[in-house]
């Protein structure tokens, strides 16, 4: 009974002391993301960042209780950003390779997506290195797409770009031949009136180092961070706010 | 008092204590290994359901309403009037079916590209159609210019009216029906029919009016083409409806493929769980009442077994101690060895104490009673004299005091042996006893020959009477001796009486009664002398005849 009447200010006590550890950890987190990959992650007509991606880490971020600092990154900036601890876990659909995992964690993926090539169909139809040889394919700098170009297509044209929109801005523009992405993202340049000339060419890439699982990325160190964001993902992912995020941007489910 | 028969089994106490305490133990310990197993089985249980069951229902939902999208993509592609839709829904739809080449189940990615290979000619045949309508569309733009042209070139001619206003009426509505012509709505035979009627019309008219055959045969030329594109609008439709029903058959296949037994094994788990926890509920509930059942016992023989035999042997120490008997409802033997040797140990110091005081008394009569006859000896005569003496002194009663001497005695033993002495002064002192009966009164032996009966509360006459009456029957105890010989005996007696005891002593007494049997004796023998203690009577002497 003693230890029942004792035990209210044993929970006032705890909330106190765990208040002030949260206090203590009240320091925002900071969340990057690329904000130049639609529809994952762009900056909307307002200049607000928005997209699939932000959504996802602003629901991970209200899982776990925390408050998060959205930042957007360059692409090949966010690996060395992460490391240099002035980002804490970056949302922005990227692979787990093994470099990549020497220089930060990655949590459990959270869509998943495959690689394809973009162009005009009348011209393209077969997608074998053979057939490209000397065709200008562009993709973007330190992805795996270009790494698998490097590998694969060595008689073919490679441009490497910052960002998605300068590879699709290529093929637009004809300075390029095919474009190769993730479907996602092409679906959404395919569908934008001024793409009509342009379809997907050939089917789904089914190599292996095409990883097509996105992971979030976690600076190293961080593990406790990498349990919370994994244990988060699991319970937005059943709870149905995944679902509405997913819902929100494309007609299906990407996980 | 055994009637229900020793029990032989007879555990030592301690052994019992841990034989109990080891029961116990192993009674816990066996609930915990039966329960064991079970609450691991629940954990394995509630961890297959989260890594198997739970991933693979998300997985089949996510597959089901890939796969109901994926029927709403079919159905606005060949619903669909706007071009752009049905390719952007055509564009969804390859996404979405290459999504089932994620699935471990590759036969789901197999059916999703089946479907496709039905979509994607939909999608086609649709988009040609859709080019065809845009096509007649605007041709039906030219077409209505015609109109007006024909109205001014015809109508105001003659003969004949009528068939240049049908030309006219035909071409417009012919005109108006390919100009808003949709997919779904049209009726596209009556279209051509309605065409075909148009393009037989002006044919009519020209026979009368050849001067405009030229503008009449271009506009027979657009409506030919429009005839064509028609036809093969409709043509076109019959493939697009097959490959719609081909599409929609082949996703009713891949839906087919999801069913998913999933969460029925999610409910058998769960059901098994709740299976698991109601035996080791059982089990808990076993325990303790097995716990509170032994734990009962354990009390009830606590009390039966052990305390009751200790405090029946601490009852039985104290009657023992107090000298009386143990009752022999405490001298069964109890279950434990221990108590056992306890119960055993009171009741030898028992028997042993009883044994004791018995003896004592044995010892206390044997040294107060003479040897051969059996009654008082003179060492216990003295000390009830002195009592009665006292007490008759206290309450101041009369107390008589007879000495008796067998006459000749010396002579019957000397004749007879001492055998026949003793046996004589064995019958002597039984006759002596029957007149000592009475509470306080006593016969004992003096010494030799010699007896003394102490009578108080005893008057005098009787005192006196009671003499002449051992005196009389003395002579009638005949002894036959070892010779045959008839023993005859004879007594004197000297009595002494006071009812005043305070103004004597008891050796007055004595002394009074042994100087008046020396008198008897010296008078003759065979008879009684009377003195009485205090104030004096006459002095009179009895003869016995």
């Amino acid at each position: 009974m003693v230890k029942k009447s004792r035990s209210p200010s044993r929970i006032l006590l705890a909330l106190a002391l765990g208040g002030l550890i949260t206090e203590l950890s009240a320091e925002p987190l900071i969340v990057a993301t690329e904000g130049v990959y639609p529809p994952f992650s762009y900056v909307d007509d307002n200049g607000q960042l928005t997209g699939f991606d932000t959504d996802i880490a602003r629901a991970l971020c209200r899982q776990m209780e925390r408050e998060c600092e959205l930042r957007q990154v360059a692409w090949s900036d966010l690996i060395p950003e992460m490391e240099a601890g002035r980002i804490d876990f970056s949302v922005a659909s990227m692979a787990k390779t093994e470099d990549r995992s020497r220089r930060v964690n990655f949590t459990d993926y959270y869509y998943r997506s495959h690689s394809t090539f973009a162009g005009d169909p009348d011209r393209f139809s077969d997608i074998s290195p053979k057939a490209l040889k000397g065709v200008r394919l562009a993709t973007g700098r330190d992805t795996i797409q270009a790494d698998f170009l490097q590998n694969h297509y060595t008689d073919s044209e490679i441009i490497l770009t910052d960002d998605l929109p300068q590879t699709l801005e290529l093929l637009k523009s004809g300075k390029a031949d095919l474009a190769l992405s993730d479907t996602i993202n092409l679906l959404d340049f395919l569908q934008q009136p001024e793409s009509l000339q342009f379809d997907y060419i050939g089917d789904p890439l089914q190599a292996e180092e095409l990883h097509s699982k996105a992971h979030i990325a976690v600076r190293k160190g961080e593990e406790q961070l990498l349990e919370d964001l994994n244990e988060a993902l699991e319970d937005i992912r059943l709870d149905g706010s995944y679902e509405r995020i997913n819902r929100k941007y494309f007609p299906f489910s990407i996980y | 008092m055994r009637s229900t028969g020793e029990r032989r089994f007879h555990p030592s106490l301690a052994h019992a204590v841990h034989f109990a305490v080891f029961g116990l133990l192993l009674l816990l310990v066996l609930t915990i290994w039966l329960a064991f197993p079970l609450l691991e089985g629940i954990a394995e249980k509630a961890r297959e359901t989260r890594d198997v069951h739970v991933p693979a229902i998300t997985r089949w939902r996510h597959n089901t309403q890939r796969s109901e999208q994926l029927y709403n993509f079919i159905n606005t592609l060949y619903r669909s009037e706007d071009p752009a839709r049905v390719r952007n829904v055509r564009l969804q739809s390859q996404v979405l079916t290459n999504g089932f080449s994620f699935e471990p189940d590759k036969q789901l990615a197999k059916q999703a590209a089946r479907v496709m290979q039905a979509v994607l000619p939909l999608t086609n045949t649709r988009l040609e159609q859709h080019q065809l309508e845009r096509a007649m569309a605007m041709r039906a733009n030219r077409i209505r210019q015609f109109t007006d042209r024909l109205e001014n070139l015809f109508l105001n001619r003659e003969p004949p009216m009528l068939a240049a206003v049908t030309v006219s009426h035909l071409t417009f509505t012919t005109a108006a029906e390919t100009r808003y012509a949709s997919l779904h709505a049209t009726n596209w035979p009556e279209v051509i029919d309605n065409i075909r009627a148009t393009e037989e019309s002006i044919a009519n008219l020209l026979v009368y009016h050849n001067e405009h055959s030229e503008a009449a045969n271009d506009l027979l030329a657009l409506l030919e083409q429009q005839r064509l594109d028609a036809t093969q609008i409709l043509s076109l439709q019959s493939e697009a409806d097959a490959f719609y029903k081909s599409a929609i058959s082949e996703q009713r296949h891949l839906s087919s493929l999801l069913n998913s037994d999933a969460t029925l094994s999610a409910q058998d788990l769960a059901q098994r769980m709740e299976d698991d926890a109601g035996r080791i509920q059982v089990l808990a509930w076993t325990y303790i009442i097995a716990f509170l059942v032994i734990g009962s016992l354990l009390i009830f023989g606590f009390n039966y077994l052990v305390l009751r035999p200790i405090l029946k042997a601490s009852n039985a120490l104290e009657l023992a101690s107090s000298g009386k008997p143990i009752p022999s409802s405490d001298k069964q033997p109890t279950l434990f060895s221990e108590l056992n040797m306890i119960s055993r140990n009171v009741q030898r110091y028992g028997d042993t104490t009883q044994e004791l005081r018995r003896l004592n008394d044995e010892l206390e009569q044997l040294s107060q009673l003479d040897g051969l006859t059996g009654i008082a000896n003179r060492r216990h005569f003295d000390a009830a004299l002195k009592q009665e003496f006292n007490r008759a002194q206290r309450h101041r009663q009369s107390l008589a005091l007879i000495l008796l001497d067998i006459d000749h005695f010396k002579q019957i033993n000397d004749r007879h042996g001492h055998l026949q002495g003793d046996d004589c002064l064995k019958a002597f002192a039984s006759l002596l006893k029957r007149f000592t009966q009475r509470s306080g009164e006593m016969t004992a032996r003096y010494g030799g020959e010699e007896f003394v009966l102490i009578l108080p509360l005893t008057p005098l006459q009787e005192a006196q009477a009671l003499c002449e009456q051992i005196r009389s029957e003395t002579p009638e105890l005949s002894l036959l001796s070892g010779q045959g010989e008839l023993v005859t005996l004879s007594v004197s007696a000297g009595l002494a009486y006071t009812d005043t005891p305070t103004l004597c002593s008891a050796e007055e007494l004595l002394e009074a009664a042994d100087s008046a049997l020396y008198e008897a004796k010296n008078s003759g023998r065979n008879q009684v002398v009377t003195r009485v203690l205090g104030h004096p009577p006459p002095r009179t002497k009895q003869n016995a005849r």
